[in-house]
């Protein structure tokens, strides 16, 4: 249901310093409002051959009744392990295309390892709490990465040359026409990135446990 | 089935870990309230407080537990204890669900037990209770207050990029006298549901000037024909969510068991909510109508309708919600009636969240409503109603 595949944006500055063979791109990602868009992924794709530098291995932990953190990036190959740090079981499970899984996982369990060996993004959820979410995106790109609650990520040691920017969100809407971004880099560089948002669903749970 | 099994088999296993949730709260309340007796002391009044109920009240204590046998199996079960009206401990709801984990588009669940029928955009906290106001709309008072289907739901989904669309059916009895109350009583704003085993006080005037108390018993079979309902829901993560439900408790007008008329009631509703930013519109609508024909010389219909739209506003720890309320009921009888009533509602509510466990929130309800019948107890028969409520609740 998630497969929301989009790389959207709306414009893009770079801003060339220094010259070195390799920089930080630093990126800041704001919704329509110009409020920093947190769990935005952010992926620079250049010519084939470029090396992976997305993260092999990421970690969703359970709390509250929440998946946190709310998005992942993990290189294609790569996998995802989750914690129980819950009151309570959880049976997560995804239908996405690019993974299809489900276990369950007991109060403080780790799970094994799962693999996501298809790019794209899968989107989790748990049968028994239906307000629980998380996406793994899966980077065939050789750098992704997520933003923080400001807005920012940072996309480090990427070669100079040219490369294309590309955005995707969880609340990204539907029918926005996919746009790339070319980027020159020629040392650190700040990529500034707006993207029009649906609103954040709404935690509607008045201490419910459940 | 192999997962029905295997419960079967785990419960005979002292290894299996069964999960137990519990949640609920507590409230109390100071309340200003209109002049006339209210629905809860047999009056005409529309609102849960009235004549008398000025100061300090303690609300219900709600408390909602959840075993968990499997991750596909779930007890649930809603309690409330107020000493203060009928039986001290009641139910609310009490189901179980089966719902198999999907791998794929399609997923399906079935409910078995007491539970609330589908439709509202406000009730979706624990008791009945609503995110944004105290007191939720004419309409989910009146499913709160008179319907509960006592039987088995099942949910077919199917769920796309962005959004899912979901059907449910239910065979449903023991709600045969459902329609009595929006017919006697007519559309009223009440934080408070049913119980399964409370007796349901009427107006006094449904005694026919006999003077004493009328109480009614809502979840009952009188005809042994189930009834059903059908809800079809849609949500987008771009477009919100929208549902349009049709109930028909099938009940036979004709019959009469235990003092009670079995009376024969379907609807339509249809609802839709949008968030935009920190606003959120909700918007409901229903119609329908119950009839009796108690003997072969009278027959009785009162349609029903009403509709509101809330618009909430979330900052946060602070909620802010207005809305709209209209209604209106016709009833068409052998003989006169008096049972048509029209009206409105305006409810402002902010609510104010300083811990997880903590929530205040100021309520105020403005109503205007015509009933004919109040005319009957020599009262006018238009009413303003004002209700204020400052309420201190505690989530455990």
């Amino acid at each position: 249901m998630f497969q929301r595949l989009l790389c959207i944006l709306g414009c893009a500055s770079a801003l060339a310093c220094t010259t070195v063979s390799a920089a930080t791109v630093h990126v800041v990602v704001t919704d329509s409002a110009g409020k920093p868009a947190a769990s935005a992924v952010v992926t620079l794709t250049g010519d084939a051959g470029a090396a992976s530098h997305v993260p092999l291995r990421a970690i969703i932990d359970q709390r509250d009744e929440m998946f946190l953190p709310l998005v992942v990036a993990v290189r294609k190959g790569g996998d995802v392990v989750f914690t129980n740090n819950d009151a309570t079981m959880h049976q997560v499970y995804s239908f996405s295309p690019v993974k299809q899984f489900e276990f369950e996982i007991d109060k403080g369990e780790v799970s094994k390892p799962v693999v996501f060996d298809k790019p794209g993004v899968a989107a989790i959820g748990c049968n028994i709490h239906d307000n629980m979410v998380a996406y793994v995106f899966v980077a065939d790109a050789p750098f992704a990465a997520v933003t923080d609650d400001k807005g920012t990520a940072n996309l480090r040691d990427v070669p100079e040359g040219t490369w294309r920017a590309l955005l995707w969100h969880p609340q990204a809407r539907i029918g926005e026409k996919p746009a790339v971004v070319a980027l020159k880099v020629g040392g650190d560089t700040t990529l500034a990135l707006k993207i029009a948002l649906n609103a954040a669903p709404a935690m509607r749970r008045m201490h419910k446990d459940y | 089935m192999k997962r029905l099994t295997l419960f079967l088999l785990c419960l005979a296993s002292p290894a299996h870990a069964i999960d137990f949730q519990f949640a609920g709260y507590g409230d109390a309340r100071l309340v200003m309230a209109p002049h006339i007796d209210s629905l809860i002391d047999g009056g005409l009044g529309k609102l849960r407080y009235g004549e008398d109920d000025n100061g300090l009240h303690i609300g219900d204590i709600i408390g909602e537990g959840r075993v968990i046998v499997l991750p596909e199996l779930t007890l649930t079960a809603t309690g409330r204890i107020n000493a203060a009206y009928g039986p001290a401990i009641d139910l609310l709801e009490a189901y179980i669900r089966y719902r198999p984990v999907s791998t794929g588009a399609w997923r399906w669940s079935v409910k078995l037990g007491a539970f609330f029928p589908p439709g509202s955009l406000e009730n979706d906290q624990i008791g009945w209770s609503s995110f944004w106001t105290i007191t939720p709309s004419a309409i989910n008072s009146w499913v709160g207050e008179e319907l509960r289907a006592i039987g088995a739901e099942g949910t077919a989904e199917y769920r796309y990029d962005g959004g899912s669309v979901a059907l449910s059916g239910a065979l449903f009895g023991w709600n045969d006298p459902a329609g009595v109350v929006i017919a006697e009583e007519g559309w009223t704003l009440t934080d408070r549901p049913q119980g399964l085993f409370s007796p349901t006080r009427l107006p006094d005037l449904a005694g026919f000037g006999s003077g004493s108390e009328v109480y009614g018993n809502l979840f009952t079979e009188m005809d042994g024909r189930p009834g059903w309902y059908g809800d079809l829901s849609w949500q987008s993560d771009d477009f919100g969510q929208a549902n349009v439900v049709y109930y028909d408790n099938e009940a036979d007008p004709r019959v009469i068991k235990d003092n009670q008329i079995a009376w024969a009631t379907r609807f339509w509703e249809a609802g839709f909510e949008k968030q935009l930013g920190k606003f959120t519109l909700l918007a409901q609508g229903l119609s329908g109508a119950t009839t009796i024909i108690p003997s072969p010389f009278y027959r009785q219909t009162t349609d029903f309708r009403a509709a509101y739209a809330l618009v909430g506003y979330d900052m946060g720890p602070l909620l802010f919600a207005a809305r709209g309320d209209i209604f209106q009921t016709r009833t068409r009888a052998t003989f006169p009636s008096d049972l048509n009533e029209d009206g409105h509602a305006v409810t402002l509510s902010m609510t104010w969240l300083p811990e997880k466990w903590l929530r205040f929130t100021g309520e105020l309800i403005a109503l205007d409503d015509r009933r004919d019948e109040r005319v009957l107890a020599g009262d006018p028969a238009h009413q303003d109603e004002t209700q204020f409520q400052l309420l201190a609740r505690v989530y455990f």
